[in-house]
Formats: C-alpha cells, sequence, structure tokens
C-alpha cells in the first residue's frame, strides 16, 4: 500500500489542475479509481491532523492536541516529539511490525526521533534538530545524501510573509529544489527500500501557500495584481512534480497494490490574527503580575515596541534580535532573555486568571481547582466556561464589524475524555480569514494584528483536503469523504492484519474491496518495544 | 518446527503477562514472539533501540524557531 501526503493541498487546486489539463496521473485516479476529500482535524493543525493519520485516532485519544502540550493540573507546555506519540498511542507502523510486517515512512509529523521498527523512517521538518540522525536505519541517511544529495530537515531560513516579492522569489525557488529531492528520495525508497506499506509525506504545498495567500486571493489587503501574474501559478507548477510522480509509481506498483494520494487539510488566505490572551486579559478572564517589571514590559510592548521593531526592521536588525532572544531562553547557561523581555506565562497572575491559551489555534484551557494554582471549582465551571464562550462568539473586529469567531467548542464534545487531565476546554474556530494566535509579544491593548502568513489553515473553510485513490482493490467511485482517522485501519485491512480495538477510524470498504475484522494486540506492540530496548541496550554495550 | 517448552519458573511469569499483554493466548505464544522479535533484531545488527540513541532528542529552541516560521508561534 503506498499513501502519498500532500501537506495543505485544498481540493479546489487539484480540480483547476485538472480541468486545465495539466494533471493527467490525478485526472487518471478519479476516472478510473476513487476522489473525494479528507476531514481534517480540530483545529485543522498538521500535528493533529498527521498524528490521526498515522495513529487511526481523534485527537483526544492520541492526546496530541496541537505542536506543544500543556502539563496536567499546570501551566507549563512541551513541544510534540514522535516519542509524545509513542506513549500516548501507537502509529500503525508498530502494529503492522508486531504483525511482522515492513512499513516505509517519510516526514510524517511529528518523526523525531524516527522510528526503528521493521523497514524505514525518515523524521520530519519540524522536529529533527539539523544535527539529529534523521533517518532509521543509519545507512539510509548515507545512501540518500550519496545518491540524491543533501537532505534539507531545515528548509524555513528566511521564512517571511512572502510579502516582499524578492525573497519571495527566493523562497519558492529554494521549496522546489527541496520538493524535487524529496520526490528523488521517495523514488529511491520505493525502488530499493521494499515495505508493505509506504507512507510518504510532502511539506512543499503547505509551505508554498503559506507565503501565496495574498497571491491567490485578489481580496487579501496585501494583493497585487503584478505579483499575482508572476506567481499564481507556482502552487500548479509544484503539484505537477507530484503528478508526474505519481504517474511513475502507477507504472512501478503491482496490479493488486493500493495508491492513495490525501493532504492534511485545506489552505486558505488570512488578513488578520487574533492575540486571545490579549482578548481574555482585555476581558477581565486573565491579569497579570503586579510587580514592576512586568508593568515595565507591558507599557513598553503597548506604548514603544511598534517603534522599536519599525526603525530595528529597516536596519534589518528586529527579526536577529527577536531570535537572539529567544536562543537565549531555557538552557540555563546564560540570563533568560526571553522571560526577561517578553511577556511571557511567567508574568500572568495565576490567581486572578480564570482562562488563558498555550498555543496557537483557539483552545482555551480554564484555571480550574486542579491547577496549581486555580481557582474554579467544578460547582462554577458550567457558568463560569458558558459565559466565557458566549462572549467569544460575540467578538467583532472593529473596523471590518464582522464576527471573529465561528463556533467555539466544548472540549469534551470534541476531544472526548481519555487525555482530559491535559485537555482544552473550550476550542474557537475562527472566522475565514483570521488566525488565532498565541504571541508572547503580548500586546495587552491590541487583540488584532497582522498574520505571519498570507495563507493558512485554521477555519471551517480549510476542514478539507484531497483524496484520490487508484490501484486493484479500489472502487470507481466519487465524492467521498474520508476521515484521517480512516487511513490507518483501512490499511491495516488491505494488508491482511487486524484492525486494533484502539483506533477510531473506519475500515472504508466504499473506497476499497477489503474484509476487515478487529482485535486487541497493543501487547504486541509492548512486547516489540521491550525487546528492542534489551536488544538496543546490548548491542549498544 | 522445534517445540520448545519455558521451564516452570518462567512459564509462570509469562503465563502471567501473556494475560496481561493483549494479542496473545497463551505464555508459549508470547515466548515465541518474544524470542523470534529478539533474533531479528540481532540479525538486524545496529542498536535495534525502540526509539534513537542516546542524545539524539528533540530540540526545543529548533522546534521553536520553525514554528515561529511557520507563523504558529509568535515570540
Amino acid at each position: 500500500m503506498y499513501v502519498f501526503g500532500l501537506d495543505g493541498v485544498p481540493p479546489e487546486l487539484v480540480d483547476a489542475g485538472i480541468d486545465a489539463g495539466r494533471l493527467p496521473n490525478f485526472e487518471r485516479m478519479r476516472a478510473e479509481g476513487t476522489d473525494g476529500t479528507t476531514r481534517s482535524t480540530v483545529p485543522p493543525l498538521s500535528m493533529i491532523a498527521w498524528s490521526s493519520f498515522a495513529t487511526g485516532r481523534n485527537p483526544g485519544n492520541h492526546g496530541v492536541y496541537n505542536f506543544m502540550l500543556k502539563d496536567a493540573g499546570g501551566y507549563d507546555t512541551e513541544f510534540v516529539t514522535a516519542d509524545t506519540l509513542r506513549e500516548q498511542s501507537v502509529p500503525v507502523w508498530e502494529y503492522l511490525d508486531a504483525e511482522g510486517l515492513r512499513s516505509g515512512v517519510m516526514n510524517v509529523m511529528p518523526g523525531y526521533p524516527p522510528s526503528r521498527t521493521a523497514g524505514f523512517h525518515i523524521s520530519d521538518n519540524i522536529t529533527t534538530p539539523p544535527s539529529g540522525s534523521y533517518a532509521y536505519p543509519d545507512e539510509l541517511e548515507a545512501d540518500i545524501e550519496d545518491r540524491v544529495g543533501e537532505y534539507d530537515v531545515d528548509p524555513y531560513e528566511s521564512y517571511d510573509d512572502g510579502t516582499d516579492e524578492g525573497n519571495l522569489g527566493d523562497l519558492l525557488d529554494t521549496f522546489f529544489e527541496i520538493e524535487r529531492k524529496r520526490i528523488a528520495v521517495a523514488k529511491l525508497l520505493v525502488e530499493e527500500y521494499p515495505a508493505a506499506f509506504y507512507s510518504l509525506v510532502f511539506s512543499g504545498p503547505d509551505n508554498v501557500l503559506h507565503v501565496l495567500g495574498h497571491v491567490l486571493n485578489e481580496d487579501h489587503p496585501k494583493h497585487d495584481p503584478g505579483v499575482a501574474a508572476r506567481h499564481r501559478d507556482k502552487p500548479l507548477e509544484l503539484l505537477e512534480l507530484y503528478d508526474d510522480f505519481l504517474g511513475w509509481v502507477m507504472d512501478e506498483i503491482g496490479d493488486d497494490d493500493t495508491l492513495m494520494v490525501l493532504s492534511d487539510h485545506g489552505h486558505g488566505p488570512i488578513y488578520q490574527t487574533i492575540n486571545l490572551n490579549s482578548w481574555l486579559y482585555s476581558a477581565g478572564y486573565l491579569d497579570l503580575e503586579s510587580r514592576p517589571w512586568t508593568r515595565l514590559k507591558q507599557f513598553g510592548y503597548n506604548h514603544i515596541y511598534d517603534a522599536v521593531e519599525t526603525v530595528m526592521s529597516e536596519l534589518n536588525l528586529f527579526s536577529k534580535l527577536k531570535m537572539g532572544v529567544a536562543r537565549t531562553s531555557g538552557d540555563g547557561s546564560g540570563p533568560d532573555l526571553a522571560e526577561l523581555l517578553t511577556i511571557s506565562r511567567k508574568d500572568i497572575d495565576w490567581n486572578r486568571t480564570a482562562a488563558f491559551t498555550v498555543a496557537s489555534g483557539g483552545q482555551i484551557y480554564l484555571n480550574t481547582d486542579d491547577h496549581d494554582e486555580g481557582a474554579i471549582s467544578p460547582g462554577n465551571y458550567d457558568e463560569i466556561r458558558d459565559r466565557l464562550r458566549d462572549q467569544l462568539l460575540a467578538i467583532e473586529h472593529p473596523e471590518r464589524g464582522d464576527r471573529v469567531i465561528d463556533s467555539v467548542l466544548y472540549g469534551e464534545d470534541v476531544y472526548g475524555d481519555a487525555f482530559a487531565d491535559t485537555r482544552p476546554d473550550l476550542v474557537c474556530m475562527p472566522a475565514p480569514g483570521y488566525q488565532i494566535q498565541y504571541p508572547q509579544t503580548m500586546k495587552t491593548n491590541r487583540v488584532f494584528g497582522e498574520p505571519p502568513k498570507t495563507g493558512s489553515h485554521t477555519s471551517m473553510n480549510e476542514m478539507n483536503g484531497i483524496f484520490y485513490a487508484w490501484g486493484g482493490p479500489v472502487k470507481n467511485e466519487s465524492g467521498v469523504t474520508v476521515d484521517l482517522t480512516d487511513f490507518a485501519p483501512t490499511a491495516c485491512s488491505l494488508l491482511d492484519v487486524p484492525v486494533p480495538e484502539e483506533m477510531d477510524g473506519d475500515v472504508r470498504g466504499d473506497v476499497v474491496d477489503v474484509e476487515s475484522r478487529r482485535s486487541r494486540y497493543d501487547g504486541k506492540v509492548e512486547a516489540k518495544r521491550a525487546v528492542r530496548e534489551v536488544v538496543g541496550g546490548l548491542s549498544a554495550e | 518446527m522445534t517445540d520448545f517448552t519455558l521451564p516452570p519458573d518462567l512459564s509462570d511469569r509469562y503465563e502471567s503477562l501473556a494475560d496481561r499483554l493483549d494479542g496473545f493466548d497463551d505464555a508459549d505464544e508470547l515466548a515465541r514472539y518474544v524470542l523470534d522479535g529478539a533474533a531479528a533484531e540481532l540479525e538486524r545488527g545496529g542498536d535495534g533501540g525502540a526509539v534513537a540513541a542516546d542524545g539524539d532528542s528533540a530540540n526545543d529552541d529548533v522546534v521553536e524557531d520553525r514554528l515561529e516560521q511557520l507563523g504558529y508561534l509568535e515570540k
């Protein structure tokens, strides 16, 4: 089974390419196989979405709610890695491994450290450190470097918002070059690294669409017709690269094999951001410490920061200063400039805070009495949460006049109870064109701001990605909606492996001709992990 | 296939583990699975660990930078 992920491709982009006759292999998949859309997670962020793809579980059942997770009962956060996913869940390739099948994985988020199950695993663009070993087995990394060239695990140098056309052209050239190499790597893997299940993800579409929101949307405030004329074809040009690759795969695979292509969410223009903690502050749900340094920082951000930013940006120093500040934090080797200069969680007066957010994406936590300094008891939880929800739904943009939050969902309705200790209490879905942010450089008197990228995936408009299936077992259907949790159980069934009971997704019998059975065998995964730990320890010694 | 018999003390422990671990009917099945897996790992060579080698941990500063560059986080 071959599954290729194209991160962030909206269905209408492929439709346009097919209509223009530029994506013949997508067109063939549509004509001979099944096409439709995927349904992403809430919110539609890649880390959550690919975690559901990998595990066949809803976010509430794998516990990866965001790129960073809040501690249970506390206010600190930690970034998600592949270890987080392994500790809280089981990726499908470990179930397949437990049943004796090899898997091949590339760039599925979170991917670092790479799994050492049978087959191969290449880690992802977000969690892989520059000096880390990005591939398993080790000889794969050397093979890639020898035969394809450098595998860039850190492709986001100079990744600005794309509104500087000179830099935009360079960014696009860089991303195209990276994707050409990734496709060469994928061909090497398919040809020479046998596996029963391939799951290879390309980040190029998401990377490119993030900086083209103003180019592709004529209503975007930063839209320039001249710039648009020169760059608006880039997304389709990129899809043509993948289309060629898919044609090559269709020639390579056997008659009984299955090919699936999906994206984890769509993409759309972003006009404005909402600083959720600033809004919570202004609405009286969040308070800052009254100590002088915090008040001084607050004054600085509200009244001086913009002028400093403007001057330093003109001198091309501002981004370097921010990076410098950020890099001094947390390692214990010197002053924590980030904490000193930014308004961080350490400036929040938790005794006087009822609600807060810890990451972008609109997830809100109530400061319940199971937190270190929380005071909201079960008796007043519903009243406070419902009042906050009503106020969130009523937020209007002061100039545009539109409501900025479409829906506010209860955490338990979206995520269930498996990881209730770290689950958000509310999830806000913004209106199209808005992005809910969490900047540490918090201007308490400013709720709305310019977006860091002109394109993104935040609202219900970007909840759907592409889905195409083709090959021996694939039926000829159109217009199906596939949940991201459906891929893993469907893969198990196609490979004649029991579907783990722990998976939430469905085996898509409407897409492929397959019989399925469910079983509970997490113990086999646990036994395999233990064996690897013991043998690995022996080998290391 | 060669049958093997677990010593009584191991058999009891494996029986208890087989009851706890989903996917195994009895001690013999679990023992065979563990032995087969260990042999496969030894045949693969290398470190064979379930996770990356010591020192291969994600770097929070790097992740933070990338999330900021992608527009998911602002410092």
